[in-house]
Order: structure tokens, then sequence, then C-alpha cells
């Protein structure tokens, strides 16, 4: 189950769109999450022939956890099937994170049941992780239909003797192993089923991290628009409806351009040290109205022309409404734009996204009174502002960015 | 067009393209955005599809005009065939 962000601990699968025997290749979308983000398409990070599908739909399983065989072709010395590493593009520290002390036994076990060893705690010497310890943590092989009678009616599968191929648990089984009585009633857990919640305690999880780990400092500017807002006046008059531009677009493009000249607030910040990211993929908080916010990536902004992220920017609007985003798109982003100029703020100070290491926000655009060759007048003008990490950057890097930025905006026709 | 069918039209319009938004006791008087929470790409969309099925392009210049739902309905009902 790969981590589709830093807040997610586990994810239910809905559907595969592979079976046994088929082959796929990178970028191919495998499988669907639910996710507390909506449904999110999965993509394969790696070509191969799928071998083994280990999780039914309806099953939520917790990230890291084997959810398929893939033979990627690569030389096996011995079996079993190589296993893919859970790919966990967003937060580079899950995929080098420290060295779990396990026995041999343990690690082959664990490979063998798609355990994942660092969710278990050892009690061996030195607290290093047993085979026992992996097999009281094994997952129990279960059917879906099973699994959900057994969870009403409070089952421990661990207890249940599974009649199934490979011992899984079937429906029958979770019936015999039912008390006769009637199942007491399960406390309502409004946590897990009503999306909302899951969606804030997501929001939850990223942003205490952050707000615990990184030294945020922050900046601002205002940067006039009066040669981006006749731009684009301009240029949407002449422009039938579907071919506009929105002036969310030109930050997104200045941003991107500007992370080329500053690559220090383009990337993540792990295992204490910062890595930078040559592919520039911001990614654009859009606000959902029933609560929470997502920004999916738009990949490499910075090559894409004003109307081609505009059409992008439109489709991941939509897809993001409807809870139907692909897993590079939650995990990609190197940076996070968020404009709250709809909303009517002047000014949005953020909370950085884990693990990267700056976003800028982008307030409302508004007139402001201006000078000009010695005259006093109005200007429609935007605040940035800039939060950024302070254990990758310094405030006159941040500033050179913020400047930029602003030197970009200038030149609509440019961007 | 009539001004019951350009309204039902358009409440379909926005139905898709904001789903959560819940317009059946609606006055037709409140500002799309403010009141609703459109932003303005859910906005164009809105107006994108309005020109895809009426052929009524509503100009940037007119924005002002159709930012309420009996705005709008009005605007297009003058407009389309």
């Amino acid at each position: 189950m790969p981590s589709l962000g830093a807040d997610m601990v586990e994810g239910t699968l809905t559907s595969w769109n592979v079976e046994v025997g088929q082959p796929v290749e990178r970028g191919d979308i495998i499988c669907e999450v639910e996710t507390n983000k909506g449904d999110i398409e999965v993509e394969i990070w790696e070509s191969g022939v799928v071998t083994e599908l280990r999780v039914e739909p309806g099953q939520k399983v917790p990230v890291g956890e084997v959810i398929a065989l893939l033979d990627t072709g690569a030389e096996a010395p011995e079996p079993p099937t190589p296993e893919p590493e859970p790919e966990t593009p967003s937060d580079p520290a899950d995929r080098t994170g420290e060295r779990v002390l396990a026995s041999p036994a343990a690690r082959r076990r664990a490979k063998e049941l798609g355990v994942d060893l660092r969710s278990l705690t050892g009690t061996g010497v030195d607290a290093s992780i047993t085979r026992a310890d992996v097999e009281a943590a094994r997952k129990p092989r279960i059917s879906p239909v099973a699994k959900r009678i057994a969870d009403e009616q409070g089952l421990n599968l661990h207890e249940i003797q599974g009649s199934g191929p490979g011992g899984t648990i079937r429906r029958a089984d979770v019936e015999d192993a039912a008390p006769q009585k009637p199942a007491p009633q399960k406390p309502p857990q409004p946590d897990e089923e009503d999306p909302l919640s899951a969606m804030r305690q997501a929001i939850a999880i990223a942003m205490a991290r952050s707000k615990r780990e990184i030294p945020h400092y922050y900046l601002y500017e205002t940067v006039p628009l009066y040669r981006a807002t006749e731009w684009l006046r301009q240029h949407n008059a002449e422009q039938p409806v579907g071919d506009r531009l929105l002036m969310g677009v030109l930050f997104l493009k200045a941003v991107a351009l500007a992370c080329r000249d500053v690559p220090e607030m383009n990337g993540f910040f792990s295992n204490d040290r910062f890595e930078p990211r040559k592919e520039i993929h911001p990614g654009f908080a859009i606000a959902l109205r029933q609560g929470g916010v997502i920004p999916p990536a738009v990949h490499d902004a910075d090559q894409k022309g004003l109307s081609e992220l505009m059409d992008h920017l439109r489709e991941l609007t939509r897809r993001v409404r409807r809870g139907k985003l692909r897993s590079s798109e939650v995990t990609d982003a190197t940076i996070t734009i968020t404009s709250l100029g709809d909303q009517g703020v002047e000014a949005v100070f953020g909370v950085i996204y884990p693990p990267q290491v700056a976003l800028v926000g982008f307030g409302k655009v508004t007139p402001r009174f201006w000078a000009h060759d010695g005259l006093v007048g109005t200007r429609p003008a935007v605040t940035v502002t800039l939060a950024a990490d302070h254990r990758v950057s310094d405030g006159l890097t941040g500033a050179r960015f913020l400047a930029t930025i602003s030197d970009l905006l200038q030149h609509p026709e440019d961007l | 067009m009539k001004s019951k069918e350009t309204r039902a039209l358009i409440v379909d319009i926005i139905a898709d393209i904001a789903p959560e938004i819940d317009l059946t006791d609606t006055t037709g008087d409140e500002h799309l955005q403010e009141t609703f929470g459109l932003d303005s790409m859910d906005f164009l969309s809105i107006l994108e599809e309005i020109a895809a099925k009426t052929g009524v392009d509503i100009p940037e210049s007119d924005y002002e005009e159709v930012v309420t739902l009996q705005g709008m309905t009005q605007y297009v009902a003058k407009r389309a065939p």
C-alpha cells in the first residue's frame, strides 16, 4: 500500500485494474484506493508482470503492506518472487528510514507474509524482532464479507480457524465463531466513517508534523499586477470562454519558473538533509467546499504554457471535487501554492506540507495606492507570502525567491 | 429560450460542477461565488458549459451581470435561440 501523502496511515483497496499474469508498464493505473483524500488511482512505478494480488477489494490495509507481487524480469537469485518496494515518493524519509533490528528468519517470514517490520515491537535481544513477533502480527487472510461480519461482531480474527484455501477465513467460519446471542452493538465510530472527519484528521497529522519539525520563517511582498491584469484582460477579451485564463495560472507559472532560479525552495527535507528536485511539480491547493483542502501536483509546470496549465488546472479541479486523483498527483508535489484570493483575504501565511520546504501564498488582487513617476495613484496588486524551512534556506534566499516571482509577473507575455 | 427552461439548465450545470451546493431553496438573488463558495475556476467552468449547451458565450466584460443565478438566467434566456 503506497503512502499517498505524509498524512496517510492506511487505505482501502476499492478495485483492481489488473489481473494475475497481466503485463504492466510504469505509469499504468493498477488499482484504486480509497483514502482520506478520496479515491486515488494508483500508478505502478516499475514495469513487469503481476504475479499475485494479495489484497481483495474492500480490505483496508496499512501503508507499507504488500498488496501485490510484480515480476520485474530482474534476475532473482531464488524464489520467492522479488518483492516490490512500497513506493512512497512523497515521503522519502519512509523509503530510507532507519533500519529495523530483526532476525534473518523474522525478515524472511515478514517478507513472505507481507508484514511491515517497522510496524512491529520486538521481544528479542535488544528489542529485535523475532519470527514469533512476525507470526503474531500476521494478518489472517479473510474474505471481505467475512471481515465485515467479524468486525460487526467484534471477533478476534486470530482466534478464527479458516477453512478456505491457504487458511483463508470465509463467511461460514466467521458465522460459526460468532456467539449465538445477538452481537453487542458496536459503538458508533464516526471518525472512521465520516469522510470529512478523516480529511480533518489527515490535515491534523500533516500540519502538526510540519509545525513540530519545520522551523518556518515568513516573508511577504506586495507585487504590482497592473501589467498582468491588463494583459489578462486583453487576452481574455479576444478568447472564447473555454480559452480564457485565470490570474491563478500566471501565479502558478511564475512560481514554477522562480523555482529554477532558487532551487532551495523546490524539493524535500528528509534524513536531516535537503534533497533538491530537478523536476518542478507545484502542488496547487484546491479547497473543498465541504471542508478540507487538497494540493495536487501540477507536473513539470515550468515547462508548460499558460493555456496548457489552465487546461490542466481545470481538469485537476474537477477531479479533486469528484475525489478522483492519481497517486502521483497526491505524492509528487515539490512545493505548494495556495491562492485564497477568491475568499477575499489579503494575505495567507501557510504551513509547509512536509517533506516539502516552502509554500507560496497569494491573497486577493485589489487596487492599492501606488507611487509611480512621482505621482500617487491606484494599481492592482497582490500580497505574495512565503513560508520556508529555515533548515534549508535563510531570509535572504527567500527574499530573492519572492523578488523573482514579482519580476516574472511584470512580464506576463513571457510566462 | 424560456426563462424557466434556462434556469433549470443552469441549475443542472452548477449541480454537475459543484455537486455539494444545494440550490433547491435559492431565491436566485444570492451572489453565486460569495454565498455558495464557488471559486473562479468553478465560475469559469459554469460559463463554459453554458456556452457549450446554449451557444451563449458571456464575455468577461459582462461578468458583473451574471453573478447571481437570476442574472445569469436572464442574460442567457435573452440571447439563447
